[in-house]
């Protein structure tokens, strides 16, 4: 949001410093997106076990609509896309059937339309809440398919680990939560997202997942919690934002709302020492962004934006350093720099030719 | 990314993170949204980096609320600066910028009075897609005047007026209006515009032409501060509307093709100089001359124009065989109809007319290189307590000099006569002597020297006493 500048109203030079680098953010959004391949890949992974699901005689009768859910469904995937979620709507299911059965079912199905690899490897593999199956000719692109069953107040169930009951989920509301916030923030949302995503994928080893972070985000977004100038202070109050959560979180468990099904709280699952090192490490790259954001020296706001991001799936960094600056924040010497003020042309000015 | 290009990305970089910093918003990759407060009152700007920034200023464009005035481009964007001083790219510095913008800002809110008069009327229209050249003699308000079409000139012939109906032979004739609208507050940007400068029956009489096609042109006279200029505009009528593009002008008359001479032509207009010698150095000493100004050159030469020459010369092929003295007068006098050139086809034998001609010119300048033409100047000029310039080039171009005889002061200039024995020597059939391979380029460099001490003498501040030698040995 722009504000008046004038030195009537007296906005000081000291105050204005900021590395906001946006080039720089726009290049690190371009290296995460996911690539050519993700975005032919998933599509067509997910048809495969739709139609699979779908032809499938022993679901007949069972309504089945499946439809796209998760990070991927949401533009919120960075690249590599590792896996894509498929949310297999049962509309006019049998109430009397438990969630195993209907995993037992999905998992006869799926096994028997894709089996195994040419390498003799099964590609499917049963678990908590979903069946997955691995498509090696799509890059090991994994679809989870997650049956649900429709409840009378609107939400969904699916299936409980190792349990006849059926768990109370609303994925969908997710993907418009999401579009609509990013409307409200001015298309700064969904890229922040982005940014956070990977820099847990940096910070951390596995959980907390990505999920985790997007929801801390969207619940400070939602609060008023961030700051929207830029896409830079977006992924630093997001940083702050997700670093506060993790240290309530440690102290004293505290939940985080889930903005699809008011009044129920999100639950993740992760070990003490997960949760204890994602404090750890959200606290300190948060306090490293900040100085950074807050930092004259564009090279040296990079180099810490940089580490923070860390590399992507091909092993180069994320965050390009800006022009005329080594890969470890220092100024290159360059006879062709052009400086405010300085002269490029000997004889000045008022020349004739 | 090479040196070049990370160069531009980093001054790029730097100037976003000033922009930022300082409040405005980014819109898109290239354009940024601020706000300026002026005399209590939030002026919304957006800015835009254009193609080829750093070395173009960014374009900055008032918001709606801002009215059409001076130092506008055609775009809208605010002109902020003139094309003089641009050298060290102002804009790059921030605070320079928004305070260039905030003075802009202050001085449309005033009306722009006691601005610089500026004659460019023309920037505040599209222009035609016929670039062709308009030229005029003189033009005097409220007549018509007949056009003549060439392939990259339009050329005013004389007054005529506008025909009755559309004129059939439009490829070659066309008609223009010449209009006078005084000093107008702010620049007109169409016709209903400029027509509210005109008086009501001028404003009918003028549009009926248009629409009728009965004239193709308007030459619109007027002033700022006291400067006048004229404006050409090309009139089209499209779906009733009355479309003004602008085409290109500009004066044909004496004093128009003489503003570029020098600032001593009008001294110089009253001073006569013989030329001895009409060979390379001379005969670019001679256009040198009429170029400044001077009124009356007398160029004297007895030798002819040989195809070697013509690589050197001011003459071109067309001259070849021509006596030298006189193909130099009519090459320069048909560039400059006006000037008054001589030529004496020659040799100077005769020591008694040289005291004459050193007598009787305001200078003489002896480009003949020739021993004894040299001397005899150089004696008599020594008698008759008058000074010549003598110019040439030795060591084949290596030397360039020029030599006041005597000086006009102290000593003269040492010599630089040079016996080496290095030097190739080339023949031509027909010359006696070596032919000099002194290059055009130093040919050139003695005929500007020595044109700059003849003027310096000629207006009363000679550069030096002796004369000048640029020596590259």
């Amino acid at each position: 949001m722009a504000r008046p500048w004038s030195s009537d109203v007296g906005l000081r030079r000291e105050e204005a410093v900021m590395a906001v680098l946006p080039d720089s953010f726009k290049v690190a959004l371009e290296n995460i997106e996911p690539s050519d391949r993700d975005k032919e890949n998933a599509p067509l992974a997910h048809q495969s076990v739709r139609n699979a699901l779908l032809d499938a005689a022993e679901l007949k009768g069972w309504g089945l609509d499946p439809v796209l859910i998760g990070s991927y469904k949401r533009n919120v995937s960075i690249r590599r896309v590792k896996d894509v979620d498929v949310f297999c709507r049962m509309n006019t299911i049998e109430t009397s059937l438990t969630g195993q059965q209907v995993l037992d079912a999905f998992h006869s199905v799926l096994l028997s339309a894709f089996g195994e690899s040419r390498s003799g490897s099964s590609r499917i593999t049963r678990q908590a809440r979903s069946i997955q199956v691995r498509f090696p000719e799509y890059d090991d692109l994994y679809v989870d398919a997650v049956p649900a069953r429709p409840r009378a107040d609107g939400y969904w169930e699916i299936p409980v680990k190792n349990s006849t009951e059926w768990q109370v989920t609303n994925p969908e509301r997710l993907t418009a939560l999401k579009t609509a916030m990013n409307d409200r923030l001015g298309d700064l949302y969904v890229p922040a997202v982005k940014l956070l995503r990977q820099a847990r994928r940096t910070l951390l080893d596995t959980r907390p997942g990505g999920l985790f972070v997007e929801m801390c985000f969207y619940d400070a977004c939602d609060n008023g919690r961030v700051d929207a100038s830029n896409r830079s202070t977006m992924f630093v109050s997001g940083l702050e934002a997700v670093a506060d959560y993790l240290t309530h979180k440690v102290a004293s468990n505290k939940p985080i709302p889930d903005p699809t099904m008011p009044g129920r709280i999100l639950e993740f699952r992760a070990t003490d020492l997960q949760w204890n090192a994602a404090r750890d490490r959200f606290a300190e790259a948060s306090a490293k962004a900040r100085a950074a954001l807050a930092e004259d020296d564009l090279g040296k706001a990079a180099f810490a934006y940089r580490e923070i991001l860390g590399k992507g799936d091909e092993g180069e960094f994320v965050f390009p350093m800006p022009a005329e600056h080594d890969t470890d924040g220092g100024k290159k010497q360059s006879l062709a720099s052009i400086t405010p003020g300085d002269s490029h042309v000997p004889a000045g000015d008022r020349r004739f030719g | 990314m090479n040196a070049m290009d990370e160069s531009l990305q980093a001054a790029r970089e730097r100037f976003i993170e000033g922009l930022l910093s300082r409040g405005f918003g980014q819109r898109d990759d290239d354009s940024f949204d601020g706000s300026f407060l002026i005399e209590g009152i939030a002026h919304e700007v957006q800015l835009r980096i254009t193609s080829g920034f750093p070395f173009v200023p960014p374009a900055v464009y008032p918001g709606s609320s801002i009215p059409r005035s001076w130092h506008r481009e055609l775009d809208g964007a605010m002109c902020l600066y003139p094309q003089t001083g641009r050298e060290y790219l102002p804009w790059l510095r921030i605070d320079d910028l928004f305070a260039t913008i905030r003075e802009w800002l202050v001085r449309t809110r005033h009306g722009w009075t006691n601005d610089a008069p500026a004659l460019d009327l023309e920037r505040y229209f599209h222009p035609s897609t016929d670039q062709r050249m308009l030229i005029y003699d003189t033009l005097t308000a409220g007549t018509s005047v007949r056009i003549r079409l060439g392939r990259y000139l339009a050329r005013v012939e004389g007054l005529g007026s506008a025909p009755r109906r559309k004129f059939k032979n439009r490829k070659r004739r066309r008609f223009a209006c010449v209009l006078d609208i005084g000093e107008p507050p702010e620049p007109p940007t169409n016709w209903p515009e400029l027509s509210a400068f005109l008086l009501e029956q001028e404003r009918g009489r003028v549009e009926r032409a248009m629409r009728e096609g009965t004239i193709d042109y308007l030459l619109v006279l007027y002033c700022r501060g006291e400067r006048a200029a004229v404006l050409g505009l090309e009139c089209t009528v499209s779906a009733s509307e009355v479309r003004l593009r602008r085409v290109p002008v500009a004066p044909n008359d004496d004093i128009s093709r003489s503003l570029r001479s020098g600032r001593h032509y009008e001294a110089l207009q009253r001073k006569s100089v013989l030329v001895v010698g009409a060979g390379a150095v001379g005969s670019q000493v001679c256009d040198a001359l009429a170029r400044a100004g001077v009124g009356a050159i007398t160029v004297r030469d007895a030798d002819v124009i040989r195809p070697g020459n013509l690589v050197r010369h001011l003459v071109d092929a067309g001259y070849v065989g021509h006596p030298k003295a006189t193909a130099v007068r009519d090459f320069i006098r048909k560039r400059q109809p006006q000037s008054m050139v001589i030529s004496v086809t020659t040799h100077l034998t005769d020591p008694d007319e040289a005291v004459r001609l050193l007598e009787h010119h305001d200078l003489v300048i002896d480009c003949t290189a020739e021993g004894v033409t040299s001397a005899m100047l150089g004696v008599a000029a020594k008698a008759t307590g008058t000074h010549l310039i003598s110019v040439c080039t030795q060591r084949e171009g290596d030397v360039a000099r020029v030599d006041i005889i005597p000086p006009l002061s102290g000593a003269p200039l040492d010599s630089t006569v040079d016996y080496g024995e290095d030097q190739v020597e080339v023949w031509e059939a027909g010359c006696g002597e070596p032919v000099s391979r002194t290059p055009y380029y130093a040919v050139m460099e003695a005929a500007a020297l020595a044109a700059r001490h003849a003027v310096g003498i000629l207006a009363g501040s000679a550069i030096t006493a002796n004369g000048s030698i640029h020596d590259y040995r």
